[in-house]
């Protein structure tokens, strides 16, 4: 965009003759964003290509590729394809350094976000091994949606029937009821085929559904996590706890 | 930012030639550059944005593996690897746009300006179509609403739960992006763009760019690795 017939000294611009005339401006040749496009478009079959092949060798032969190996393969291929839409599409690399430190700076700070995540996550049982518990596979995220097996006696059919688990769906005076027992009940019923889970190390206090205030206890009762008394009883909790946790490692060691 | 400029005498020059720069820059090559730092300030926000998604995928797929595999068998890979074709092929032909801008080629600055705009449109599409609508119907649903009777794992809905949020929200950004373009577009046909003028063209370029970005990443994640 140079336009060299404005080009005139200007004795208040710090750069003098529109020093800065020329950056920022490159025009890419055809053959270069054709040259991008088909790389891009050869990473994804090459990508995918990967997978699919890695299904079929565990479909046909039975190999197992562990999957360390395919999310390396599907992460390189994506950010080398990533890499050449940011330097070409986005022309990071005819650009001033200053838009690349911009966002090499944002994607380090999108490193320490996963980094530091990971790092208290999957480290806590090498530092308190009781702390191990707390993050384990298929623990504690479950279905609210189950279905069971009930005979329906008009069609002399056995019949799946959707058993609804979550305290959102069940009747008022149930979940009345639920609030009276108190959070730990609840998971119980949830796995109702299970024995009861051991408390764990876990001192933080759970609440069922949006409180935005503490909810006064009508009953009166002996304050379950969701009064207004959470303060006060917090020694008990913190005592049944400890219990809990001594219990937990003598059944199970391994955590 | 720009101003048209309606005074001098080349007042019946296309309209490109008589976009000035806003008063409170120097020279439009800085106008320029302002709007670009801003738009990469912008896209900086939008990559912390989506890096929750990817955190939760890491975190969620670490913790509950069993379901993840199980859930990822449901999405199909064609439909993934055509949205990645057409996203791809998009961010070519708004790259060439720039270029056309650049070189004053009017007809095809237009066209591929369209076409990116009709490749937006494609994609959400599929996914609306042939993605989003029949998992739904299936109950495959996020979190509480899920309801299909047979998941290999109990902890599927949490794996729907990070699908839709992380494609959701993607799919957002490149609805609003075909809007964008299409206003670009319009003001394209206004010969508002030219070699002298075409910041819009350039950071609607950028934004485009990024949602393809994040589709790079995204679709490796959700639809190849099992």
């Amino acid at each position: 965009m140079s336009n060299t017939a404005e080009k005139t000294f200007d004795p208040t611009d710090p750069h003098g003759f529109h020093a800065k005339d020329t950056h920022g401006h490159v025009i890419l040749s055809p053959m270069t964003l054709i040259g991008v496009l088909v790389a891009l478009i050869i990473f994804t079959v090459l990508t995918v290509f990967a997978s699919r092949f890695e299904v079929w060798l565990s479909e046909a032969f039975q190999w197992e590729i562990p999957q360390s190996v395919n999310v390396a393969i599907a992460m390189s291929i994506a950010v080398i394809k990533g890499l050449l839409v940011l330097m070409f599409f986005m022309q990071l690399r005819y650009d001033t350094p200053l838009n690349s430190i911009i966002f090499g700076t944002c994607l380090l700070a999108f490193g320490c976000f996963i980094g530091f995540t990971a790092l208290d996550l999957f480290t806590r049982d090498s530092i308190d091994r009781a702390r191990s518990g707390e993050i384990k596979a298929g623990g504690l995220a479950a279905a609210h949606t189950r279905y069971e097996q009930v005979f329906n006696e008009k069609t002399g059919q056995w019949e799946r029937r959707k058993v609804d688990i979550s305290v959102l769906g069940l009747p008022v005076a149930e979940r009345a009821k639920i609030r009276e027992r108190g959070p730990d009940e609840q998971r119980v019923s949830a796995h109702h085929d299970e024995p009861a889970p051991l408390p764990t190390a876990d001192r933080t206090v759970r609440l069922t559904g949006l409180h935005l205030f503490a909810i006064h206890d009508e009953h009166g009762g002996d304050g379950h996590a969701e009064d207004g008394h959470a303060e006060v009883q917090g020694d008990d909790h913190a005592n049944e706890n400890q219990d809990g946790h001594a219990d937990d490692l003598a059944h199970d060691p391994g955590g | 930012m720009s101003t048209i400029d309606t005074e001098s005498p080349s007042a019946k020059q296309p309209l490109w030639t008589r976009m000035t720069h806003a008063h409170h820059f120097r020279s439009h090559d800085e106008e320029f550059d302002a709007c670009k730092i801003g738009m990469w300030l912008f896209l900086t926000t939008e990559v912390l944005l989506f890096s929750g998604f990817f955190v939760a995928y890491a975190i969620f797929r670490a913790m509950y593996p069993e379901a993840f595999r199980g859930g990822s068998h449901h999405l199909d890979w064609r439909w993934g690897s055509l949205n990645t074709a057409i996203l791809l092929i998009s961010s070519f032909t708004i790259a060439y746009s720039i270029r056309c801008a650049q070189t004053n080629n009017q007809f095809w600055l237009k066209f591929n300006l369209l076409f990116t705009a009709f490749c937006g449109l494609a994609f959400a599409g599929i996914k609306f179509a042939l993605e989003y609508g029949p998992k739904w119907a299936q109950g495959k649903r996020p979190g509480i609403l899920y309801d299909y009777p047979n998941p290999v794992n109990e902890s599927e809905p949490l794996w729907w739960s990070v699908y839709y949020m992380a494609t959701g929200t993607h799919l957002a950004h490149v609805l609003i992006g075909t809007a964008v373009i299409f206003i670009i577009w319009y003001r394209a046909t206004k010969g508002m763009y030219g070699p002298k003028h075409y910041t819009g063209v350039e950071i609607t370029g950028l934004y485009w760019h990024l949602v393809d970005l994040i589709w790079i990443f995204l679709f490796p994640l959700l639809y190849l690795i099992h």
